[in-house]
């Protein structure tokens, strides 16, 4: 009798359940039931199907057609059924979300690396399973943190959660909130299944100043100085020739997808500003010109205990050690120590960067486990190159004696030379040994170009540049003897790594490549020879600091010199990492193969680098010397340094009206390359308590090994935050430039102070302004200081201060989660200083003054979508005057009025992530 | 409060409507497009494939007529246009340098329009649906005014103007107008899933007028007689060429939308290619001087005027957010390759989103970026038909210049009543092109006129009269500010 009673109760429960409407299952029928009208129940549907699923009957007032009175008279008709939509991807993909959101924004400064980085937070690796390597590749995690969690594995502990990670002896809070999104612990929070990303952006870019300054420099004749009345033609530049000032934008389209963390396959095509669409290139051009991989990764081979493999095909990363042998990237960044947020992802990835020219393409195999670590990765692909030109355009050939070598119209190899000694050439076609003469394409060196133009349109444009240079008072020379051409060097590549980890936190890892070039020879001239090849006109060489400066250039490697002809390139290098207490220390030499045997050391450039990080719960220390050969010319190395290879050489912008060819710039503009230089560097951060930081501060004291100046540079932190909502910031910058030469150089002093203030409003909102004052002390450069009017030179001269200034409000609006809007207005003048300003994805540098205003909208379509969209304008002042050449007057006003620039940019990235 | 609102909103549209016009002058020929009518759309980037929110939404695809599920739609829509272009020449430093453009010349001029669209349907069977729609609405424009002044840079030492020596203008007028028929059918498979078709007949009508004139100043009347010049009026000659044609034609539009789901559909359409008849005269006057005889001469204009072929696709997406939210995005094929071998079929991109972020307030975004050309014209003399004992031949020279337009949109609207909607939206466009000197420079050099030896209208002897082709051709500057408003009814 009991039990009926319960079950007759429940019945009536449930009629009365039933007889009540649920506004989460009911169509339009049953809603209309209620007391509302049509209109009524199609919001009630729409909402429902396209904003959210009813959590509560309250939910209703959200719709705006439903008011407080209707909701009274519906709230005992209807029911909200408890429903919820299971997708373990999109709980993850929610989870993480913040963290995508900043790798997305970080994207610029590590080209590349966020795709690997996404894919770990999407399907993260079990933390006791993963090996020294994986730890210290991720973000913030540092190898002390690594040993930590390591040694509590090795002792037969198994890391259960999150919380127990944290009670990880050895692991710093910022390696802890770092890692563990990047890591799960019993079961992976997302099961293997196909997931797949497509993304595509549109960006007008405009060039940037170096790169706009090269394509504009004019190829004119020589008698300016005699005729004022300068011809005022576009196309005798890049700039007008290729029409550079249209709209061209940046396309890029990415695709991606894996199943689980096994089978990956990706493909990218990018068509920068000046370049071909996709829609215009044939299938060669586009498997040329794309990147593209399938991989295989296993993270539980068997038979081997915790042993993983990975095997790529297509284009691929290699990275190891400090980055001196190997690690390969078209972008360089300044001070990228391997720390912090400055990290380096060993072994082998795959690439779908933007990196084109330092790409590697073939297959690559990596079997690693917690003692050993072996790969191997070879690479077939052509690489663009500077090249030496024959006068009409065509590739300069030579034979490994440095003849140069002519093609007879039969198409037969052959030099000149006079054998007979009649005071005649002779064409000469075999060599004593009867070899017959074959020649090689001359290379001068890699490059990475700015815009990467088709070649036949190149030798055109050359053959009319030419054709006006030979037309009027001849130069020394007169035709463009050295250019880049697209894919012109065969390159294949040979690499390998080897590595044993004796102790947890301790391995010792040697690295080598071998680049070969079967139909080529780089020669590069000596310190001196250099003048004939690179400069129009040699009498400008009087100028000490190019002399001194040119070391540089002359220092890329030659595979044919007066010693050897080779084919090929070589690096080798060992790298070592240790971890004691809390210090790591890790270090890499490298050495490049050139007259002394590979099996010696020492006998060859090198280049090493040895640092130690001490961590502390609040304080880290970092302590970093790097010492790099002049002759040390690795194009596959990204190690730490200030400054890339060429800055202030005579391939830097000022100078590109002294070269051949302008475009000889982008080896200084695009250069992936340390400079060679030798020096200390600290680095710290301290977290007083949780009003005072002393954010990332350093000091470098550093020599450039080129012409022996030298520098300190100092920056340091100070962040006050009396409120959680309020944050100051007060920022210093100084650098010393000092030369003990007799170039006449002398010192320059700059110093930065920056003062930001930060407010954190509700929902996430942020506000924040910022002014920055500089102050420069220099010798005299006209370009930056008052210009000296011809014929009145009479006063001394000492040091000039030149002072700039930068102020900026930054404003960030939710809407909800989905929706926000980002803004900036800012103003600055540089006076010679470039300021830079990070806007929400990208660095933007600013010269001279101006001002300018961005606005972006992050859109988070649907659960799977991502639209954003910038538009960014920019109005500023170029140069006031361009002199190349202090104080020596020319016939005629010499400066002009400052000369006014407005950009429109705009960028559209779409992204959608199944 | 209702009628206040509908009072603000048709005097916005009162007043959109009475502001005069103008727009680019580079597109004489092709015209410039109007990328789309209702200014739901324009705010979205132009999208509109598919597009059941609004009833001018059948102008881009004719079954959006029937996807709209409602008996009757009206909508009227005005568009205002500022349009800013500068032109400019390569700045060079006395280094040889080539540092930047200089601006030489400036316009800013305002330009404005209107479209009206209307259809009924009804249920013919349970679920079939018929319905017939008739819109009007501006497909090119000609519209452009551009003036320039000529000026010698005598006396600027002394903080005064130089002399206005001439006066250029290009004055031109004139709409390609289309006129939509259009039938469409729809069927209902389920309660979130129908298949629509359309077919539209479009009838293409306008005209266009053109001047261009170079008129001297007193200025530089002044100056001639101040050099013992008499009757200068006569020794300088004005110039004047007029371009008055009218086209007429028609072509046919398809067009399918299919709703998936409650939350996706996509939609087709496809417009043929189709020949204009454009028919008018041109006439160009030259003054009597001493470098030529006095000349009228009218030449009649009998031609094709082509518009190519244009395949559209595009989806809606509504999907499940914490706003109501719709994205759109459509992609078009022109297959401008069938003007000539000189051109190449080009893609337009449009893109959009409707958030609404507060109840009843919808924020839309855009983007779209279209591929155009515009022609300039050359006349080229040399020896054409390789006979060096016959006088030089001198033929006209078409050359298509390909550019692009960019543009980022927004707008909201606000529903005045339960039928009534009003829709605004704001778009930003710019273009960034080479283009020829509009007035080629030789005609200033008043040597020609007077038969002296030295100019006497240009005193500063390192300013050299010279053409300009391409090889030192104009860097373009335009960038166009739209704002459109729409009244909708729905019913």
């Amino acid at each position: 009798m009991k039990k009926l009673l319960v079950l007759l109760f429940v019945l009536v429960c449930a009629l009365q359940l039933a007889a009540k409407v649920d506004l989460n299952t009911a169509d339009l029928d049953e809603l209309l039931l209620l007391p509302i009208t049509q209109k009524q129940a199609q919001d009630i549907l729409e909402y429902r199907e396209h904003v959210a699923i009813f959590g509560s009957i309250y939910d209703l007032r959200k719709i705006p057609s439903i008011d407080q009175k209707t909701l009274l008279k519906i709230k005992d008709l209807a029911v909200v059924s408890l429903y919820i939509e299971e997708d373990d991807v999109a709980a993850r993909r929610e989870e993480i979300r913040d963290l995508m959101e900043r790798l997305d924004s970080n994207e610029g400064g590590s080209e590349g690396m966020s795709d690997v980085w996404e894919d770990y937070l999407m399907t993260p690796h079990n933390v006791n399973k993963m090996h020294f390597d994986d730890l210290i590749s991720l973000p913030n995690v540092s190898g002390v943190d690594a040993v930590g969690i390591l040694r509590r594995v090795a002792q037969g502990d198994t890391i259960a959660d999150t919380r127990d990670l944290r009670n990880t002896v050895g692991l710093s809070y910022y390696g802890y909130t770092n890692l563990r999104s990047y890591v799960y612990y019993k079961e992976p929070p997302v099961k293997n299944r196909l997931m797949w990303d497509a993304q595509m952006q549109y960006y007008t870019r405009y060039l940037d100043e170096g790169s706009v300054d090269m394509y504009l420099e004019p190829f004119l004749l020589d008698n300016y100085g005699t005729n004022m009345s300068i011809n005022h033609r576009k196309d005798l530049t890049y700039w007008g020739y290729f029409d550079l000032d249209r709209i061209d934008p940046d396309i890029l389209i990415k695709l991606r997808a894996r199943y689980g963390n096994r089978y990956k396959i990706g493909w990218m095509h990018y068509s920068p500003k000046g370049e071909a669409n996709l829609e215009q290139k044939d299938m060669d051009e586009i498997i040329a010109d794309s990147k593209f991989y399938a991989g295989y990764e296993n993270n539980e081979m068997p038979l081997l205990n915790n042993t993983k493999l990975k095997a790529y095909l297509g284009h691929y990363r290699v990275t190891y050690g400090e980055g001196l042998v190997m690690e390969n990237s078209d972008f360089y960044s300044a001070r990228k120590t391997g720390y912090g947020f400055s990290k380096r992802i060993l072994g082998i990835t795959p690439d779908l960067s933007r990196t084109q020219e330092y790409a590697l393409r073939g297959g690559a195999l990596e079997i690693a486990n917690p003692y050993f670590h072996v790969s191997g990765w070879l690479s077939q692909d052509n690489k663009d190159a500077v090249v030496y030109l024959r006068p009409d355009g065509s590739y300069a050939l030579t034979d490994k004696y440095q003849n140069d070598i002519l093609i007879d119209e039969e198409g037969k190899h052959y030099y000149l030379d006079d054998i007979d000694n009649d005071g005649e050439n002779d064409q000469i076609y075999t060599y004593e040994d009867g070899t017959p003469v074959q020649g090689k394409r001359k290379v001068f060196s890699y490059v990475v170009p700015t815009i990467r133009f088709d070649n036949n349109e190149l030798r055109q444009a050359e053959a009319y540049f030419n054709s006006e240079l030979q037309s009027g008072t001849p130069y020394d020379n007169s035709y463009i003897n050295l250019g880049y051409r697209k894919d012109a060097l065969k390159e294949r590549l040979v690499g390998t790594h080897l590595q044993v980890n004796p102790f947890i936190g301790t391995k010792l890892g040697f690295t080598t490549y071998t680049a070969f070039y079967d139909d080529a020879y780089f020669a590069v001239p000596d310190w001196n020879g250099l003048k004939y090849v690179l400069l129009r006109d040699y009498s400008y060489y009087g100028e000490s600091d190019y002399k001194m400066m040119n070391s540089e250039v002359a220092g890329l490697y030659s595979t044919l010199t007066d010693s050897y002809a080779r084919n090929f390139r070589r690096v080798i290098g060992f790298d070592a990492q240790t971890v004691l207490g809390n210090t790591s220390i890790q270090g890499e030499y490298a050495e490049l193969t050139v007259d002394g045997k590979d099996t010696v050391l020492t006998d060859d450039p090198k280049a090493y680098l040895i640092s130690a990080y001490t961590q502390w719960s609040n304080l880290y220390f970092l302590t970093l010397y790097r010492n790099y050969d002049i002759g040390f010319d690795n194009p596959y190395s990204n190690a730490f340094s200030e400054h890339e290879r060429f800055k202030d050489t005579i391939l830097k912008p000022d100078n590109a009206y002294l070269l051949t060819n302008p475009t000889l710039v982008d080896l200084y503009n695009n250069s992936t390359q340390a400079q060679p230089e030798r020096g200390l560097y600290f680095e710290t951060r301290y977290k007083f308590n949780r009003y005072f930081t002393i954010g990332r501060s350093y000091l470098d004291l550093f020599e450039r090994l080129a012409d022996g100046r030298r520098t300190a540079r100092f920056q340091s932190e100070l962040e006050f935050r009396p409120l959680y909502q309020l944050a100051l910031r007060l920022r210093y910058k100084n650098q010393v430039n000092r030369y003990d030469d007799a170039a006449d150089r002398g010192v320059s002093k700059t110093n930065e102070y920056t003062l930001a203030v930060r407010t954190f409003l509700s929902n996430r909102d942020f506000l924040e302004f910022e002014y920055r004052y500089n102050t420069v002390l220099s010798p005299p450069y006209t370009s930056l200081t008052n210009p000296a009017e011809p014929g009145n030179n009479s006063m001394a001269g000492a040091m000039a201060l030149m002072t700039g200034d930068y102020i900026g409000v930054n404003y960030t609006h939710n809407f909800n989660s989905n929706f926000k809007i980002q803004g900036a207005f800012l103003y600055w003048f540089g006076h010679g200083i470039s300021h830079w300003d990070w806007e929400d994805m990208e660095i933007d540098f600013m010269g001279e003054k101006g001002a300018k205003a961005w606005i972006a909208l992050h859109s988070r379509v649907s659960r799977n979508m991502y639209l954003s969209l910038k538009y960014r304008h920019k109005a500023y002042e170029a140069k006031e005057l361009s002199i190349r050449r202090y104080n020596v007057p020319v016939q005629a006003e010499n400066y002009y009025q400052r000369v006014e620039n407005k950009e429109n940019t705009i960028r559209l990235s779409l992204e959608y992530r199944y | 409060m209702r009628s206040y609102k509908s009072i603000i909103i048709t005097l916005a549209l009162l007043l959109a409507v009475a502001v005069l016009s103008a727009w680019s002058i580079t597109d004489t020929y092709f015209g410039n497009k109007i990328i789309a009518m209702g200014a739901r759309n324009q705010a979205m980037g132009g999208i509109g494939v598919f597009d059941d929110m609004r009833p001018s939404g059948f102008s881009i695809n004719p079954a959006n007529l029937t996807l709209m599920d409602i008996t009757v739609g009206l909508e009227g829509s005005a568009l205002l246009n500022r349009d800013e272009d500068n032109r400019s020449v390569p700045l060079y430093n006395s280094f040889d340098a080539y540092i930047d453009d200089a601006v030489y010349v400036s316009n800013i001029n305002f330009f404005y329009d209107y479209a009206l669209a209307g259809f009924a349907s009804y249920d013919v069977i349970e679920n079939g649906r018929i319905g017939l729609g008739i819109s009007h609405k501006p497909l090119l424009s000609f519209e452009g005014i551009y003036e320039e002044e000529i000026r010698n840079n005598r006396n600027t030492d002394y903080d005064k103007y130089a002399d206005k020596l001439a006066v250029n203008m290009i004055e031109n007028k004139g709409t390609l107008n289309q006129f939509d028929n259009v039938l469409s059918l729809g069927y209902e498979l389920g309660d979130e899933v129908s298949l629509n078709a359309g077919m539209a007949y479009l009838i293409l009508d306008g005209y266009a007028k053109s001047a261009k004139t170079i008129r001297w100043t007193p200025e530089a009347y002044n100056l001639l007689r101040e050099n013992n010049i008499s009757d200068p009026e006569d020794v300088l000659p004005d110039y004047t060429l007029t371009e008055n044609v009218n086209y007429s034609g028609n072509r046919w539009k398809l067009g399918t939308a299919i709703r998936l789901n409650n939350i996706l559909g996509f939609g087709v359409t496809y417009t043929e290619k189709t020949e204009l008849d454009r028919k008018g005269k041109t006439r160009e006057i030259n003054e009597e001087c001493l470098a030529w005889d006095a000349s009228d001469e009218s030449t009649e204009i009998d031609e094709k005027y082509l518009l190519p072929s244009e395949l559209r696709v595009g989806f809606n997406y509504q999907p499940r957010n914490i706003m109501r939210t719709w994205f759109n995005m459509d992609v078009e094929l022109v297959k401008w390759s069938q003007m000539g071998k000189n051109y190449d079929d080009q893609y337009n991109f449009y893109v959009g989103v409707e958030h609404h972020v507060t109840n009843r307030l919808p924020l839309r975004l855009g983007f779209n970026t279209v591929n155009s050309y515009f022609r300039s014209s050359e006349l080229v003399t040399g020896d054409l038909d390789d006979d060096p004992s016959t006088p030089d031949e001198t033929i006209m020279v078409y050359t298509p210049t390909k550019y692009i337009s960019p543009a980022i949109t927004a707008g909201s609207s606000v529903n005045i009543s339960k039928s009534f909607t009003f829709d605004l939206a704001i778009a930003y466009t710019w273009r960034e092109y080479q283009a020829l000197d509009l007035f080629m420079d030789t005609y200033y050099d008043d040597t020609h006129y007077t038969g002296l030896n030295n100019e006497v209208l240009w005193p500063n002897t390192y300013i050299e009269l010279k053409d300009r082709g391409w090889e030192n051709p104009d860097q373009v500057r335009e960038n166009i500010i739209s704002l459109t408003t729409s009244l909708s009814f729905k019913w």
